[in-house]
């Protein structure tokens, strides 16, 4: 199955589509993305003994390709396919399948879908605890700025009726963004969502084996010209949350800590939820705010705990230099501690305007973690089209924060990135 | 007896005048609707270019319409491929490739340049606005009703509009759009018409902004075409699909 998604398919695909489909619609781009990261010399991810090897310089590159058939009144097929290479002293490369799947309109009502597809049910900007099938999202780039988000594979069904929709999907539960799989077993996950009286709802639950389950809901409201509202909340029965926990050591020589399941048992229930608002002026400035709680984030001691154990064991260090400081903590955050966020309270705002000068556009946004040894990440991005297919940004992130606290212990404290977008 | 029919004849052939010389305001609206789209479905491509000063810059949309409120428009341009905006009633709905999920907006989030959302996926004024017929003026030689629209609804795109509608054609040729506060921040002018199943609907707009910056929006329509599409191309969890 793996190799099947990892082949370079497009190059088979785009012929034989055109040939049998009625209708082809082909979008690309190619993207280069020159980065510089300060390298953080005291982060406990540090590799004092050399697990990371990271550089200050680098460049990300990636050519990505999306096709899009219909074939007949009822069939319609969809593949994205990326090419990405990441050069930090020597190349590495890789073909990413974002998406492949066949969606079939088997009604006016009904459509069947089944393939690798991103969802996303959430309605939050940057957060989404209701985001049961949506793919692992960073709240730092909550647009995928790169579009490396990727799909899950699942088996669907759309029932439609007028404003009224309700999905069924089966799927493999946590499909990590670099493409690796971080769940096993199966996921079952349904939604109805209802529009009534402008309020904007959905009610929302999910089944997955080995894992918690989850049922929430989510709405969103338009107040005036300029005002939305939007919230979402969850329940989950169990937790995933793994953190460090003393266990005997071996012929007795005294408690060590592992990694393992913080709070085990189905008995435990976790409420989270995330309220916020999207707010234009009429000048054009647009804001995004939006409050997080997470109740199966680490308390301050396991946090503690947790950086403590950093500081002395190397074992959490990765390998994904393809990502800036945010995305390196909430991927390692995804892949090693909760599959979500790793604290409990959070704050996200972001300020636009598009155009701010002439045709600069501007994106600031911060991300703050609002509990003990509290800190946060800020980026500031601005980008310009050039002509109908070119768009160059500029982009700075910067962690800041008491030592110790949760993007301060990132072995990258900031960066600079200028990339250049070629549309087609 | 005679005195009476007289009295009842000279108050019908009043009231008659009357209906003949002060026209409803509500018809001339719906007439002038119109010309703003070819009937109940269709689809049409828009093209908006925006200028400033010596520079412009254009986009390319195709706008799905069925029924009054119920608009779906694909962005073409290569930058914004994929994109899609929903506006069903008085609530929109954004598909952004990136982020893969329909996101909310409101009015005042704008499409492009000058150009609201409800400029481009909304043509149809009949449905979200109360209108009153202020007085006759001439504008570029045609003899043209000054209606009042007052905003009935939370989803127009504007608080008040004054709209210029030709007495003898029907067709809009002018619109000037207030803000709540009551000033006048757009105006808008209906330069060209085109033939399409023998009824004329507008080919080009323009639109002024008049708060001091020297940008100026056209709106260029081609390739109407009646369609029938299901709800659920309407569905906002059907958008990007």
């Amino acid at each position: 199955m793996k190799s099947l998604w990892s082949a370079p398919w497009l190059a088979l695909l785009l012929p034989a589509a055109s040939a049998v489909a009625a209708d082809v619609d082909f979008r690309a781009f190619l993207e280069d993305e020159p980065r510089y990261s300060f390298v953080s010399s005291t982060s406990p991810y540090q590799p004092v003994l050399g697990l990371m090897d990271l550089s200050d310089g680098s460049n990300f590159a990636q050519m990505q390709v999306r096709l899009d058939g219909v074939f007949g009144p009822k069939w319609r097929a969809s593949a994205t396919g990326a090419l990405v290479d990441l050069y930090d002293g020597s190349h590495s490369s890789r073909f990413l399948t974002r998406e492949l799947y066949v969606d079939c309109s088997a009604t006016d009502a009904i459509n069947i879908f089944a393939g690798r597809r991103i969802l996303r049910w959430g309605v939050g900007y940057a957060l989404n605890p209701t985001g049961v099938v949506d793919p692992h999202r960073n709240p730092t780039d909550p647009d995928d700025r790169l579009n490396l988000n990727i799909g899950r594979d699942v088996i669907g069904l759309d029932l439609t009726r007028g404003s009224q929709s309700f999905n069924l999907v089966l799927s493999q539960p946590n499909l990590i963004s670099d493409g690796r799989v971080s769940g096993e077993g199966a996921q079952a996950a349904m939604r109805y969502s209802f529009l009534v009286h402008g309020i904007d709802a959905a009610v929302i639950g999910s089944w997955v084996s080995g894992h918690p389950d989850r049922a929430g809901c989510n709405a969103t409201f338009v107040v005036g010209q300029g005002l939305e509202i939007h919230a979402e909340w969850a329940l989950q029965w169990g937790s995933d949350a793994l953190g460090l926990q003393p266990v005997p050591g071996p012929s007795g020589d005294g408690p060590r800590s592992l990694f393992a399941r913080l709070r085990t048992g189905s008995e435990h229930r976790f409420q989270s939820c995330v309220a916020g608002i999207n707010w234009t002026h009429s000048n054009g400035w647009n804001f995004v705010a939006e409050y997080y709680r997470n109740g199966d984030g680490l308390t301050d001691d396991e946090w503690n705990r947790y950086v403590g154990f950093l500081d002395r064991n190397e074992r959490m260090a990765g390998q994904d230099g393809a990502y800036g400081p945010p995305e390196m903590n909430l991927l390692l955050s995804a892949k090693e501690m909760t599959g979500g966020n790793l604290r409990r309270n959070y704050a996200f705002l972001r300020i636009s305007k598009d155009p701010l000068v002439r045709d600069f556009s501007v994106d600031m946004l911060f991300l703050g973690s609002l509990d003990g040894s509290s800190g946060g990440v800020g980026v500031v991005e601005i980008y310009r089209p050039i002509g109908r297919f070119l768009t160059a940004s500029f982009r700075v992130t910067q962690c800041f924060g008491p030592p110790g606290s949760e993007y301060r212990v990132l072995p990258v404290s900031g960066s600079v990135s200028l990339g250049l977008r070629a549309n087609f | 007896m005679k005195a009476k029919l007289a009295v009842c004849a000279v108050l019908a052939v009043a009231s008659y005048t009357a209906a003949e010389t002060t026209p409803d305001a509500k018809a001339i609206l719906h007439r002038a609707d119109q010309a703003r789209g070819i009937g109940d479905m269709y689809q049409v491509q828009t093209k908006i270019t925006n200028h400033k000063g010596s520079d412009s810059e254009v986009h390319l949309f195709q706008v799905l319409v069925k029924g009054a409120d119920k608009s779906l428009v694909h962005f073409l341009d290569p930058r914004d491929k994929g994109r899609s905006l929903l506006m069903l009633q008085d609530d929109m709905w954004i598909f952004l490739p990136n982020t893969d999920r329909p996101v909310r907006i409101t009015p005042l989030q704008r499409l492009v340049g000058n150009a609201s959302n409800g400029d481009v996926a909304r043509t149809n004024y009949e449905n979200d606005y109360a209108s009153s017929l202020l007085r006759t003026e001439e504008v570029d030689g045609h003899t043209c009703y000054v209606l009042e629209l007052l905003a009935v609804r939370k989803g127009a795109t504007y608080q008040k509009i004054h709209y210029w509608v030709g007495a003898e054609d029907g067709l809009p040729h002018k619109a000037d759009f207030f803000l709540a506060s009551g000033k006048c921040y757009k105006t808008a002018t209906f330069d060209r018409y085109q033939q399409v199943g023998g009824s004329q609907v507008l080919a080009k707009m323009t639109i002024r902004d008049l708060t001091g910056s020297d940008e100026w929006t056209t709106m260029e329509y081609s390739g109407y075409a009646a369609g029938n599409y299901p709800d659920k191309l309407f569905n906002k969890t059907q958008m990007g699909k």
